[in-house]
């Protein structure tokens, strides 16, 4: 009886110390002795993202003998909550690849990028991109992929409706008599309007940047209530008042919605980043279409969004894998294996070197008139402590000030949130 | 001397036999210590941290998670969404679960496939059901707006879950369509439990139809009723999936405590933390109501 009563407990108690293992742990070797093994979590941005990443590890670890990189490829609908679960519980990354890097260099757990990039690699790198992993003058956030947006527009529609299909509207006003006739010729949503919880800056921000506004100003301060951020809003929710988008945009996603619905040619016009160019292409959908610049308040918008994806190292262990970790970015962003990334996933570059190269490779002759409006691209202001929560708030929110809510309303409410976050330090 | 060892000894063995349970406990108590007592404690422990978006833990928040949320523009409208979801879905799942009880009690030909087929949503998956529900309301290619179009109820497409307030409704709904089979079973079970002479006795003295449901069906259903019902209140104060799966539109009109508690994870984990601690005491409310129902019907039924 005692006996077994004896060996229970020892049981239940190794059981127990087992469960409290599971806890501890973490990537991080002692100080001093450099770890040889580290772990890479990546965004998934379409199928072929996986077998590149298994391939370039493959050949990482051929090329570098001893060193090891444990890949891990996360969706990009759960990524952010598992990077934070590991953060939280202190078993970070090596090497990071998701769209926000600030809130990770603000809590110190970064390397600079001339840490672990090589000259090379930092010289190379594009000046524009540059700026967005850049804080108060030290570059942290390495950008990885570029995309600018431009406006789509469905020829056969505009046929249809008596318009010209080689003359896209550059107004505001032109867009909405476009839209009004592409309606009345038929066409089940004249202009696509995704602001659904996917990406719904995207869409706000351009039309933002069409009335000479954005999420800040001049002077990097938040202003997403000014007056033509107001104008803006107020102009998108006068299209979806007038039945000419989805009927509510609030709960249309990007991909899964207006992009999709745009190959299916059930969209007049919207605005895409290179992919619904590239499904087309790829799956031989017969949308006729043309590209332009997005419509402005008077005029095509001069400045496109720009939305940058980043790579980051963490800091582990007291530098113990910042020879490994520097090996690795650097044999990513070696030209053919970066430029090989960019032309699998359709996504503009950072680096001079693959600029020059996808420019001369006809496989990405597609892409030029979306390299062509990068130079002048703006971009998030991802260097802002307060963007993350700032993103996440418009992403629940801007889709109420097209249907019913006041714009000034919505817009005060996203500023007020801005400055808090900004007093909190993000 | 001798005598004193005895004692020792007996003492001894009754205390080993005070401890004999333990090892039989050790593994439910080693799991519930794991798996529900330990995450509550985390829960309530990060309510008071200030984490950054980037997962951090940057020190101690003190109340501030739970001022801040007491103070979301949002939140006095999200508790009466709660109020209002938990007391349609139930009240509705409760009388349409006495109705089909009833027939159900009833011998007809083809009672057995009925009764089966009653499982079926109780069985599927919620969020199985609830993305099903989702696709056949899509405004731009859901069956449901194409069979409209076609009988010609309706002129144009209606985008049945875009707006809060009709979406509301549909979820409403699915979420009574889910509920419904377990407490029609409830019910079922509790009129079985009738006996038959007291219907007979009841019609012996006259009594109509109407007031024999009334007086005697109604009052002796009433344990299974209430533990039908405070089970629902439970399970569908909790339902997350069905929100969370249908409503995919802009603002928090359509969110109960629980989905805006997961939209709050987005901004601050804190703060989302202090929901759940909100969620949860609300939780345990329910649960001791429902204890003290349970022993109120054995109280009951002992009379």
């Amino acid at each position: 009886m005692k006996r077994r009563l004896m060996t229970t407990l020892g049981v239940g108690l190794c059981a127990a110390l087992a469960l409290a293992g599971c806890g501890s742990g973490g990537s991080d070797s002692g100080s001093g002795s450099q770890t040889k093994t580290i772990t890479f979590v990546a965004a998934e941005y379409s199928d072929a993202t996986a077998p590149y990443w298994q391939n370039m590890v493959k050949q990482f670890e051929a090329k570098n003998p001893g060193y090891t990189v444990n890949l891990n490829v996360q969706n990009w609908n759960n990524i952010e909550d598992y990077v934070k679960n590991l953060v939280q519980n202190h078993q970070q990354p090596d090497v990071l690849n998701v769209d926000h890097w600030i809130d990770f260099a603000q809590d110190n757990l970064l390397y600079k990028a001339s840490d672990v990039l090589s000259s090379q690699t930092m010289s190379d790198m594009l000046p524009n991109p540059k700026k967005i992993g850049t804080y108060q003058g030290t570059q942290y956030g390495i950008p990885f992929i570029l995309s600018t947006r431009l406006m789509y527009y469905n020829k056969d529609w505009f046929t249809k409706a008596g318009l010209d299909p080689n003359k896209p509207p550059t107004t505001w006003a032109e867009l909405s008599a476009d839209a009004q006739k592409l309606k009345a010729a038929g066409c089940p949503e004249p202009y696509g309007m995704p602001l659904g919880s996917e990406e719904a800056q995207a869409e706000t921000m351009q039309w933002m940047l069409g009335a000479g506004g954005g999420f800040v100003d001049a002077q990097g301060k938040w202003a997403l209530n000014s007056s033509q951020n107001v104008a803006a809003v107020s102009q998108m929710a006068s299209l979806v008042s007038a039945g000419l988008t989805e009927p509510n945009p609030g709960s249309v996603d990007r991909t899964a919605g207006t992009w999709a619905d745009f190959e299916a040619g059930r969209v007049g016009m919207m605005l895409g980043h290179m992919t619904p160019m590239e499904d087309i292409a790829t799956k031989k959908l017969a949308v006729n279409y043309g590209l332009a610049p997005m419509a402005g308040k008077d005029g095509p918008v001069t400045s496109t969004l720009g939305v940058g994806d980043f790579i980051m190292a963490f800091n582990n262990g007291n530098g113990a894998n910042k020879d490994a970790v520097s090996k690795w970015l650097n044999f990513v962003f070696q030209q053919q294996n970066y430029a090989q990334f960019l032309t699998n996933e359709k996504f503009l570059p950072v680096t001079q070197s693959a600029l020059t190269a996808m420019t001369s490779n006809p496989a990405d002759a597609n892409l030029k008139p979306f390299l062509n409006v990068l130079p002048n691209a703006v971009f998030y202001p991802q260097t802002d402590p307060a963007w993350p929560t700032v993103e996440d708030a418009i992403k629940h929110q801007i889709g109420t000030a097209v249907q019913g809510s006041s714009p000034a309303g919505v817009l005060g409410a996203l500023q007020q949130t801005a400055q808090k976050a900004e007093q909190n330090g993000g | 001397m001798a005598e004193l060892t005895t004692t020792r000894g007996r003492r001894g063995v009754r205390f080993v036999r005070a401890l004999a349970p333990i090892p039989w406990l050790l593994p439910a108590l080693v799991l519930i210590g794991g798996v529900v007592l330990w995450p509550v404690v985390e829960m309530v422990r990060t309510s008071f941290l200030r984490i950054g978006t980037s997962g951090y833990v940057r020190g101690s928040a003190g109340w501030t998670r739970y001022t801040e949320l007491f103070s979301e523009p949002a939140f006095p409208h999200v508790l009466l969404r709660t109020l209002e979801w938990v007391v349609l879905v139930v009240a509705a799942t409760v009388v349409i679960s006495l109705l089909l009880a009833q027939l159900l009690n009833r011998g007809f030909p083809g009672r057995t496939v009925v009764r089966w087929a009653l499982i079926v949503p109780w069985a599927a998956s919620v969020v199985m059901s609830s993305i099903i529900f989702k696709w056949i309301l899509d405004w731009s290619h859901g069956v449901f707006n194409t069979l409209l179009l076609d009988l010609h109820v309706i002129s144009k497409p209606v985008d049945w879950l875009g707006t809060p307030s009709s979406a509301f409704w549909w979820m409403v709904g699915v979420a009574v369509f889910v509920s419904v089979p377990f407490t029609t079973y409830v019910c079922l079970a509790g009129l079985q439990t009738i006996p038959g002479d007291v219907y007979e006795a009841a019609e012996v003295d006259g009594s109509s139809r109407w007031n024999t449901y009334w007086r005697i069906t109604l009052p002796l259903l009433r344990p299974a009723l209430l533990v039908g019902s405070v089970i629902n209140i439970i399970n569908v104060f909790n339902s997350f999936p069905i929100i969370y799966t249908m409503y995919a539109g802009a603002g928090y009109d359509a969110d109960t405590t629980t989905t805006f508690m997961y939209k709050l994870k987005d901004t601050d984990i804190g703060e989302s933390a202090a929901a759940a601690v909100v969620n949860f005491v609300l939780v345990i409310i329910f649960v001791l109501f429902y204890l003290k129902a349970t022993r109120w019907n054995e109280a009951v039924a002992r009379k």
